[in-house]
């Protein structure tokens, strides 16, 4: 199994088919805790969604039962290519504000800040950031 | 996560002051560890006493019972894989801190 949170930047009408390349199917995405604790009982494949502001439109906590890393990977550059941005935290670093973002099919680092409270989402799309270089094993 | 009955502000301080011990990247403060940003002078705490080490599930948990009865939050950790009674205990024990 494996888990990870990803904020989406897309129209809610899009969501659906942007979790679908996750190897997430419509019942499984939930809104509720509820609904994400059904999927989770039932150990299919699921995503427990949560409404942000800011850079990003949602904030998902996706569980893939049947998936691993490298499928994740590959369903979120297959889900950028169709508009929608994905990002999620870089699994090795110790910063917990270092994110790989994915748009239009490539993935490049950037930082990611979140008030909690406001739900507000900001990234830093615009520079290296001083970040090191994103090494093929750093995912 | 910062236990929510440590107050770091002297940390702060002291990183201020620039009286901190650099080891590799990290910045060492008494037996605390951070992690800091160059760029931006910001820092996140790595290690130490009274930083708690959460993993992903038990910090899932903990967005869970900031945002639904903990009744629900719990049927939800009954069934979240990687969350053993004792993680579940942990993050309670700091979310009952954070709310007082």
């Amino acid at each position: 199994m494996i888990s990870r949170s990803i904020y989406i930047a897309c129209q809610r009408d899009e969501l659906v088919r942007c979790l679908s390349s996750l190897g997430v199917q419509e019942p499984d995405v939930a809104f509720d805790i509820d609904a994400a604790t059904r999927y989770l009982a039932a150990r299919r494949n699921g995503a427990a969604v949560t409404a942000t502001k800011g850079a990003f439109a949602f904030l998902c906590d996706v569980d893939l039962f049947n998936g691993d890393e490298a499928s994740l990977l590959a369903g979120l550059a297959q889900a950028s290519l169709t508009g929608c941005q994905l990002a999620m935290p870089v699994e090795r670093d110790p910063d917990p504000e270092v994110y790989w973002l994915w748009e239009g099919g490539k993935r490049r680092l950037v930082r990611i800040w979140e008030d909690e409270g406001e739900r507000l989402v900001l990234h830093d799309p615009l520079r290296d950031a001083g970040l090191p270089s994103p090494g093929a094993d750093n995912a | 996560m910062i236990d929510p009955d440590l107050d770091i502000g002297p940390d702060l301080d002291a990183l201020g002051r620039g009286d901190f011990v650099r080891d590799g990247e990290d910045l060492v403060v008494g037996h605390r560890r951070y992690g800091h940003h160059p760029d931006t002078g910001t820092v996140y705490p790595k290690s130490g006493p009274g930083i708690v080490q959460m993993d992903r599930a038990q910090h899932k948990l903990l967005k869970q019972l900031n945002d639904y009865p903990i009744e629900k939050a719990m049927a939800w950790a009954k069934n979240m894989p990687g969350l053993d009674e004792k993680k579940v205990q942990q993050t309670l024990e700091l979310w009952r801190k954070c709310r007082k």
